[in-house]
């Protein structure tokens, strides 16, 4: 069942060229006084192919301004305070909407001057923040009063931009704030790793006199090794939690059920939720299989939604969507591109649908911290060597999640951890500090404030097995075949889903408490677990690194504040949950 | 032992070694039994006191952790083949399928690439070899290992130079974790058919202040390969978990 050879290899060298593409152009496009000025929107290297077809259809977002913003965030910091009244009181898509949003009637409006220039809404939001809408290049261009032209970027791959200041109509500057999208450049990499290719040679992938079983990381290994198994064994099993996965790209059926299969899980499979048009299964396949199925390894019983986009739809987009679906309170995140300098505006246009989601809905969003150690650069360019992060592992709205390679004692329980790093192929877990977002207050405590420190976000918050050599057993269908099989798989894409489907089942564990509204954006309560009594939550990471910083003790640049004790953790977690 | 006699693979039988990490006491294992069915049955019966809707918490709203898993006792899982320096402490830990135990002494040991592994992984030429070796610190520091390493490969690689092209320097060079210095050599050697034939060598060193140790990764015509990828990539992609297998004496 194990596949092996080079095929694996192959499919590595697709993610690189796949992941050259998040370090160009940007699409945002920043409005003041009704004008809005384009961005630099093409990469240096890229070729432009001149005016898109008059029909080409582009699908971009527009920005609502919201009368109550001001509102919005101080209720946001009420339900985030232990000592209100409205803490963890989250609130509904709807109710963001009503109280905080334009009225409908503005909406329409805008909705109208969109229909009457040609453009149309495909999705309305019920938080009232956005609208998703997609039009004719011809049409897009006249309401904007630019020319939207067909590029390639250096890896020959066709994305469309603009030429010219972007203009909004004067019918629109008033409830409008931001135009996402027009240019379509950034793709978003995912950060999976195999071990195919170690496997295939035989590599029994030993750390430290330790090793693993063979074959990878079983759901039972995974589930003896962090303490997880005391809760399977007590049902909890992340039955009632819903968790939505963001993916550029989909899963086979049948990669699911064979894994389900091998492993006797019964549950319902994903929920696709399409994001735009339906997306096949591509190069990413692998990546929404592990995210999934990993979860389904931790959490059999919690439902997925796979919230599937084509790579050219901004994460904004897909967390707009997640909030106004409001059935999701986890969200797994597997995808990024790096940081500086060339995506920092499309990263500021996408973070409020990042912290709206997270501090008004009480939604934890976790997001893999890239596979290139502190060198995010080098998995666009190989010869890249600037110390970079990956975005949106950075936003501080959401929990950043580093990797470790992890060592396991003959009865699989937990021996030790390492920081993911592999000096020779430049691997490692994504860590390092942000170049934009600056360092949230609730970041604090042993071993944060460090001589790198600068005032920035620090990433990651926390770790989990991501080095292939601990990588985990998925079923997926690789590419030139048409069944199912074995395969072992790793990066901090793996990391991610597992500190999602772990807080399913603290989030169950809470509700059997009569805790059941939810335990809302965890990051700052993360770290006040780990700097309190309750510290032995974490397993403290203190050896390996990220081929730059070191595991220390505390927090560290290449594990965050460590890795889970999943039933330890649960039990934190359902104890702060408020009643 | 060094990479440097690459010219004269020499092969030894593994002997013991692949035994070395296997055996374990049944008293052992069936404590560690008894252990685990005991701590399962206090887990259940914590979990199990909670119904739906009932708290498991002594003080609702306050936190309610029970003290974390203590570790069992068993032993470190170990399914590859520990060698351990009989003069310096240090070990490491391979795969006898990718991984053919060479030249040996009580510092240091030669590892040849199997023509298995070779084979598996889709390349009909190529040799890759792996070198670990250790010192006392007092005898060299890192450095001087990197130079002497780099003199003793000349011997066979006239021409060898570090290689400077971009992107290929070693971030964040470590052996078992320990902090060293590394870089990455290329050269030619004489092929057994005539003519030049590439080689690349990453060496890295790294000392804890009593041992100071190599780890030496030669790749003979690293660009052999398929279109998806070279022999230099799969043995780098090898030797990363060599790297991280070395264990410094007193190491957990």
């Amino acid at each position: 069942m194990i596949v092996g050879g080079m095929r694996r290899l192959g499919v590595l060298a697709i993610a690189g060229i796949l992941a050259c593409a998040g370090c160009g152009g940007t699409t945002t496009s920043a409005l003041h006084g009704g004008t809005a000025i384009a961005a630099v929107d093409a990469g240096a290297r890229d070729r432009d192919l001149g005016p898109a077809d008059a029909a080409e259809r582009i699908r971009f977002s527009v920005d609502l301004r919201m009368p109550g913003a001001a509102q919005l965030e101080a209720a946001a910091a009420r339900i985030a305070d232990p000592s209100s009244p409205d803490y963890r009181h989250f609130l509904t898509a709807d109710d963001i909407g009503a109280r905080f949003g334009l009225p409908e009637s503005a909406i329409d409006g805008v909705v109208a001057t969109l229909e009457r220039a040609g453009v149309t809404v495909v999705t309305r939001y019920r938080q009232r923040t956005a609208l998703l809408v997609e039009g004719p290049a011809r049409s897009v261009g006249r309401l904007f009063g630019v020319v939207i032209h067909d590029r390639l970027d250096p890896a020959g791959r066709p994305y469309h931009g603009v030429v010219g200041e972007v203009t909004v109509p004067p019918q629109l500057a008033a409830s409008v704030t931001t135009i996402r999208g027009l240019t379509n450049r950034l793709r978003p990499a995912p950060a999976t790793t195999a071990a195919d290719l170690r496997r295939a040679a035989g590599a029994r992938l030993p750390l430290n006199a330790t090793d693993l079983p063979a074959g990878g990381l079983k759901p039972s290994d995974v589930l003896t090794a962090y303490d997880i198994a005391t809760l399977r064994d007590a049902g909890i099993d992340g039955d009632g939690q819903t968790i939505a996965v963001v993916s550029f790209d989909t899963y086979r059926d049948a990669d699911v059920t064979a894994f389900d299969r091998a492993f006797g899980i019964t549950t319902p499979l994903p929920e696709r939720v399409s994001v735009g048009e339906p997306v096949q299964p591509g190069e990413g396949a692998v990546e929404v299989d592990l995210d999934v199925q990993v979860i389904r390894s931790i959490a059999p019983k919690a439902r997925i939604l796979n919230f599937e986009a084509n790579q050219q739809t901004g994460f904004g987009a897909i967390l707009d969507a997640i909030v106004s679906d409001g059935r999701a309170n986890i969200v797994s995140i597997s995808w990024g591109a790096c940081e500086a300098p060339q995506i920092t505006r499309e990263m500021a246009s996408e973070e409020p649908s990042f912290r709206r989601a997270a501090e008004a809905r009480g939604i934890t969003i976790f997001v893999a911290s890239g596979d290139n150690g502190a060198y995010c650069s080098r998995r666009e360019d190989p010869a890249n060597s600037t110390v970079n992060v990956s975005w949106p592992a950075t936003s501080p709205s959401v929990v950043s999640v580093g990797g470790t390679l992890l060592s396991m004692r003959t009865d699989r329980t937990y021996l030790t951890e390492a920081g993911w790093e592999d000096p020779l192929t430049g691997g490692g877990t994504g860590g390092g500090l942000s170049a934009v977002n600056e360092r949230p207050t609730w970041q604090t405590g042993a071993g944060v404030e460090t001589d790198a420190s600068n005032g920035m976000r620090q990433v990651p918050d926390v770790a989990g097995p991501a080095d292939p050599d601990s990588g985990f057993v998925i079923f997926t269908t690789e590419g030139g075949e048409t069944t199912p099989s074995a395969t072992i798989v790793g990066g901090t894409s793996a990391a991610a889903p597992f500190w999602a489907a772990s807080t399913a089942l603290a989030a169950q564990l809470a509700a059997r408490n009569g805790n059941g509204r939810g335990l809302g954006f965890l990051g700052p309560t993360l770290y006040q677990i780990a700097n309190g009594p309750d510290a032995a939550a974490f397993h403290d990471v203190t050896r390996g690194g990220n081929l730059r910083h070191r595991a220390t003790p505390g927090w560290d640049f290449a594990t965050g504040l460590g890795s889970p004790d999943v039933a330890v953790l649960a039990r934190a977690l359902a104890g702060q949950a408020s009643p | 032992m060094t990479a440097g006699g690459l010219a004269l693979p020499t092969r030894r039988p593994r002997g013991d070694q692949a035994a070395r990490g296997g055996g374990r006491g049944l008293g052992g294992t069936f404590g560690t039994i008894v252990l685990l069915v005991i701590f399962a049955a206090i887990a259940w019966s914590y979990f199990t006191q909670a119904k739906p809707g009932q708290p498991s918490c002594p003080n609702p709203g306050q936190p309610c952790v029970a003290p974390p898993r203590q570790p069992t006792g068993a032993p470190p899982l170990h399914l590859g083949t520990v060698w351990q320096s009989s003069e310096l402490g240090f070990g490491l830990e391979y795969s006898p399928r990718a991984w053919q135990a060479g030249e040996q002494d009580g510092r240091g040991i030669r590892l040849d690439m199997s023509p298995q592994a070779i084979s598996a992984m889709g390349f009909s030429a190529g040799q890759a070899i792996v070198v670990v070796r250790g010192v006392p610190a007092s005898e060299a520091t890192p450095q001087q290992l990197v130079s002497q390493e780099v003199d003793l490969l000349r011997q066979t690689v006239p021409d060898i130079e570090a290689d400077t092209r971009p992107g290929r320097e070693i971030l964040g060079p470590e052996i078992g974790y320990q902090p060293g210095i590394g870089n990455v050599y290329v050269g030619t050697t004489d092929g057994a058919a005539g003519g030049a034939v590439p080689v690349s060598a990453a060496i890295l060193s790294a000392s804890d202040g009593r041992l100071s140790t190599l780890f030496v990764l030669v790749v003979v015509d690293p660009g052999a390969g398929t279109p998806q990828g070279d022999l230099e990539d799969a043995a780098r992609t090898l030797g990363d978990s060599l790297v991280n297998a070395v264990s410094w004496p007193g190491a957990t």
